[in-house]
């Protein structure tokens, strides 16, 4: 366990998380989405904040179940199963109760909630809270930090491609093949941040 | 391990149970139809509605904020699921594709500047409305290709958006993407409905048509071998082409821009080739027909305004009822053009296919007569047209016209017409210089015992108001001409016509140009006749108007046409229309046709007028009526030049004492040479450089 954290220790998990591990482009979890729905910046800014939503949700909710439901009855191993479980019961429920009684929330998230409850970034960012050690509070702050990076992420890919869909790409490199490249190079410019946070 | 799948059981469990307990706390109630109506529409999620998604559609649906058709792709199929779901009734909504109206584009149009931006054409409008020189012009960067939902628009070689109708479902998203309006949704009520606006990119020919066929689109579609299509943009604005084709004297053909290069476009004649096909499959091409309306328009006389003008309302879903007091459809086309130049097989098959999209015929029913204006209300008509035409000939008012022998060109025509040549002969005088005279002459040539036929009129050669071909033909065909002769007296025996007397005229127009013949009578001539046919103009009949007490309320003028406004065909009577002779005095055919067509345009804003208006109908707005003359006459130089097509016809030894027709038409190599001789111009596309100020800073600039 870590000494007590300051608030510019949490600064910088903060930024660690949206910058230089950013779950998206220096982690790679969560590609599907980031392909399938970074055409329509309405859909993208949609899902940012499903993801937003979900991961902070599940992420703690994951932390309370390995501290009291996995650790005591020594249960690590079958942490992965565990926690599709609850993530998927999570989203169901937290679905219901957006519909009852945020209509407005729920009509803005629309499909997205369902589409990424077994997304891998959720998963992922749940594990690795677990792995990292850390605290409740740190786990809720990396959660959202992390889902931030993700949504940041997601956005300004929706931007560029955006902007190829208007522009003369050769034949054979349109679609998704242009897409996964420009990925790549914003990948590339993300490792610039490296070594920021250590 | 146990206790692992024990927990875990435990924990599903727990989770199932907070899940359905919370489904219960958290239910909401959301009306089954909205899924029900979703299914229902057609799930491309393209917005053509208006609603951001089929979803949202559906609820706008249920919410009773959208109507049960609010799917434009789904159409009538999707109209009538989802008025099932909700119990109400499918109102009809016509479905509409995307229509493109440039020709030019960037092809023929001289760019303003270079543009090496973003390659949308949102973006280059931005920039002074992008780089074309012409503010209808499409610019080509596709647009509307690359977010076609259904991939329906493909770029053509000359980068205009070229529109794939088997996958064009109507969803407007290329018309709402498109900032130069370059690309629109029309129905096909909507072209029926269509005169040339001003943004309209109309060639001359099509400026100059009365009735704006749109020429340089069929004749694309003949080079290209698609007949049918061809066709049916003629019928757009023109039901009768195969008769048209045969006797129209093509005033497009004399403002055609290939004059300009060589000779002109054999407009009319690529028009008679492709209604010849039909004609020959003997199978009418099916057309688009409005459900009923239930509005019952009165058509007076069956010539062509009157069958053009219901041939369009009852595409429109009106029901037109056509009265007609001779025995056939289709008033001077047949009962005056004789069968030589238009074959009357050939137009009871045209006229037999108008009507048989749902227009009912009267024949043998004169108006004024066996029914009357009040008997027609009675029955139930909301709207009447009047297209009686000029039935009546004029006569010379020389001594003796009322000897035995002398009668009327016009009705010796309508007699033949109605199958019992009156006897004349063996010698004939025709006594008039137009083509009806001329039609008369050849006529009776025709005639078995006719020998010798004369025509005789008051003007020279070179002025008489017969086509010159028509006068080439009469004389090659033997009809001795006298030129500058007018008939002084006619002198018979026993009552009977044996000779006419002519005066030398010296002028038929005063200073004013006025007609105002003069004579010099001490010069005469005699010829020596058995009959006298005169031609020498037509007139109106309107003894019907006179004894209505209603009808004689309508303004005529001295020659006794009635008064309508040029782009409505309204009388002064909003509920009465007219067109055709009755209104212009003689005139060409097509003339007729425009008018029937401007009528339908106008009776169906008057049917749908709100209630209880009176119904004043105003002209369409924007009307464009000339084609602009912008031409780079340099550029044209450039174009190689090819001669006009020339059509067989039958040789002069072989038209003695019969009917057969004498025009032949194009064959198909001919037609589609002819067709790709057109120019395809527009209104700017090759003209030099577009002076416009608000453009001139950019020339400077850039
Ligand atoms: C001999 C001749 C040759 C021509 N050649 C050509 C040519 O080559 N090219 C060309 O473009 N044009 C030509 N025209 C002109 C063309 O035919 C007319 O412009 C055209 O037919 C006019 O159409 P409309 O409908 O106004 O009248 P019309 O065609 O005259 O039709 C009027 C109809 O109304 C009917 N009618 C009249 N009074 C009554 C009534 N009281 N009750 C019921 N029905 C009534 C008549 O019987 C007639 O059928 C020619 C005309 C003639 C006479
Ligand atoms: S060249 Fe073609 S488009 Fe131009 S005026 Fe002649 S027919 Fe019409």
């Amino acid at each position: 366990m870590h000494e007590a954290w300051t608030f510019s220790d949490y600064l910088l998990l903060v930024i660690g998380a949206i910058l230089v591990n950013n779950i998206l482009l220096t982690r790679f979890l969560g590609n599907c989405p980031f392909l399938g729905v970074s055409r329509k910046m309405e859909t993208a800014t949609g899902m940012a904040m499903a993801v937003v939503f979900v991961m902070t949700m599940a992420g703690s909710i994951t932390w309370i179940i390995q501290e009291y439901v996995l650790i005591p009855f020594d249960l690590e191993y079958m942490q992965t199963i565990f926690f599709i479980l609850v993530i998927a019961a999570l989203v169901q429920l937290v679905e219901m109760f957006l519909q009852k009684s945020f209509p407005a929330l729920y009509q803005a998230l629309g499909i997205f909630l369902p589409l990424i409850t077994t997304n891998c970034a959720v998963l992922g960012v749940a594990v690795i809270n677990i792995r990292e050690g850390y605290n409740f509070l740190q786990t809720v702050v990396f959660s959202f930090a992390s889902a931030v990076g993700y949504g940041f992420a997601l956005i300004l890919f929706t931007g560029i491609r955006e902007q190829m869909e208007v522009s003369s790409i050769p034949d054979f490199m349109k679609g998704t093949a242009i897409g996964l490249l420009t990925a790549g190079l914003i990948s590339l410019s993300f490792f610039g941040f490296a070594g920021i946070v250590e | 391990m146990l206790t692992g799948g024990l927990i875990l059981g435990a924990l599903g469990f727990v989770s199932a149970l907070v899940l359905s307990i919370a489904s219960k706390v958290f239910y909401v109630y959301v009306d089954p139809r909205v899924e029900l109506v979703e299914d229902s529409l057609a799930g491309a999620n393209c917005g053509g509605c208006g609603f951001p998604g089929c979803n949202a559609a559906a609820n706008a649906v249920v919410a009773g904020k959208a109507p049960v058709g609010v799917c434009v792709v789904g159409g009538p199929e999707s109209a009538e699921a989802v008025g099932e779901i909700m119990g109400l009734p499918v109102e009809y909504h016509e479905v509409e594709f995307a229509e493109r109206g440039c020709r030019g584009g960037r092809f023929f149009d001289p760019l303003l500047f270079d543009y090496i931006g973003v390659q949308d054409c949102r973006a280059a409008f931005m920039i002074a409305e992008g780089p074309s020189n012409c503010e209808y012009a499409c610019l080509g960067f596709g647009t509307c290709a690359r977010n076609c939902p259904f991939d329906a628009i493909t770029m053509s070689e000359r980068n205009l958006p070229q529109i794939d109708y088997s996958r064009c479902t109507g969803c407007g998203t290329c018309e709402r993407l498109c900032p130069k309006h370059v690309i629109r949704l029309v129905s096909e009520s909507k072209k029926i409905l269509y005169w040339n606006q001003l943004d309209a990119c109309a060639a001359p020919c099509q400026a100059t048509c009365p009735t704006q066929i749109e020429i340089p689109r069929y004749l694309g579609f003949i080079a290209e071998g698609k007949y049918e299509e061809a066709l049916l943009v003629i019928k757009q604005h023109n039901p009768m082409p195969l008769s048209i084709g045969r006797v129209c004297p093509a005033p497009c053909e004399d403002v055609c821009r290939r004059k300009d290069v060589d000779e002109a476009v054999n407009i009319n004649d690529c028009k008679r080739f492709v209604a010849d096909i039909e004609y020959q499959n003997n199978e009418y091409l099916p057309v688009f027909v409005h459900p009923d309306t239930g509005h019952k328009v009165a058509v007076i006389g069956g010539g062509p305004a009157g069958l053009t003008c219901a041939y369009y309302l009852r595409r429109l879903g009106h029901s037109p009822t056509i009265f007609e007091s001779l025995p056939k459809l289709g008033g001077a086309m047949q009962y005056g053009i004789p069968e030589y130049r238009l074959p009357k097989k050939a137009l009871d098959w045209e006229i037999q296919g108008m009507l048989s999209i749902g227009i009912e015929a009267r024949v043998n029913t004169v108006f004024g007569r066996d029914i009357t204006y009040e008997s027609l209300l009675d029955e139930g008509f909301e709207a009447f047209f009047i297209a009686t035409g000029t039935p009546r000939g004029l006569w010379t008012r020389t001594e003796g016209e009322d000897l035995d022998g002398v009668m009327l060109g016009i009705d010796f025509l309508r007699d033949i017409g109605l199958g019992k040549p009156p006897a004349v002969g063996p010698r004939v005088v025709v006594i008039g210089g137009g083509n009806v005279a001329i039609d008369v002459a050849l006529s009776a040539i025709r005639l078995p015992g006719v020998e010798e036929v004369h025509m005789a009129c008051l003007e020279k050669r070179d002025e008489m108001p017969a086509w010159e071909h028509e006068v080439h033909d009469a004389l090659a065909e033997g009809i001795a001409l006298h030129n500058s002769w007018g008939p002084m007296r006619m002198l018979g025996e026993n009552g009977k016509v044996v000779c006419v007397e002519f005066k030398q005229c010296t002028a038929v127009f005063d200073e004013n140009g006025r007609f105002n013949p003069q004579y010099d009578e001490s010069q005469t001539m005699r010829i020596e006749t058995d009959s006298v046919l005169v031609t020498i103009g037509q007139g109106t009949d309107i003894g019907f108007i006179k004894e209505s007490a209603e009808l004689s309320k309508l303004e005529l003028t001295p020659r006794g046409t009635i008064v309508v406004n040029g782009e409505t065909m309204q009388t002064n009577i909003p509920h009465i229309f007219a067109s055709g002779e009755i209104t212009t005095g003689p005139n060409i055919a097509i003339q007729a046709i425009a008018g029937g067509r401007k009528a339908a345009w106008a009776i169906h804003q008057y049917l749908n007028r709100k209630e209880g208006e009176p119904g004043i109908i105003e002209p369409p707005t924007n009307l464009r009526v000339a084609a602009l003359d912008l031409v780079d006459r340099e550029e044209l130089q450039k174009v190689p030049k090819v001669k006009r097509e020339v059509m067989s016809r039958l040789p002069v030894q072989d038209r003695r004492r019969n009917w057969n027709e004498v025009n032949q038409g194009l064959d198909e190599e001919q037609a589609i040479r002819a067709a790709r001789r057109c120019l395809n111009c527009g209104i700017y596309c090759l003209r030099p450089t577009y002076e416009s100020k608000t453009r001139d800073f950019l020339k400077k600039t850039v």
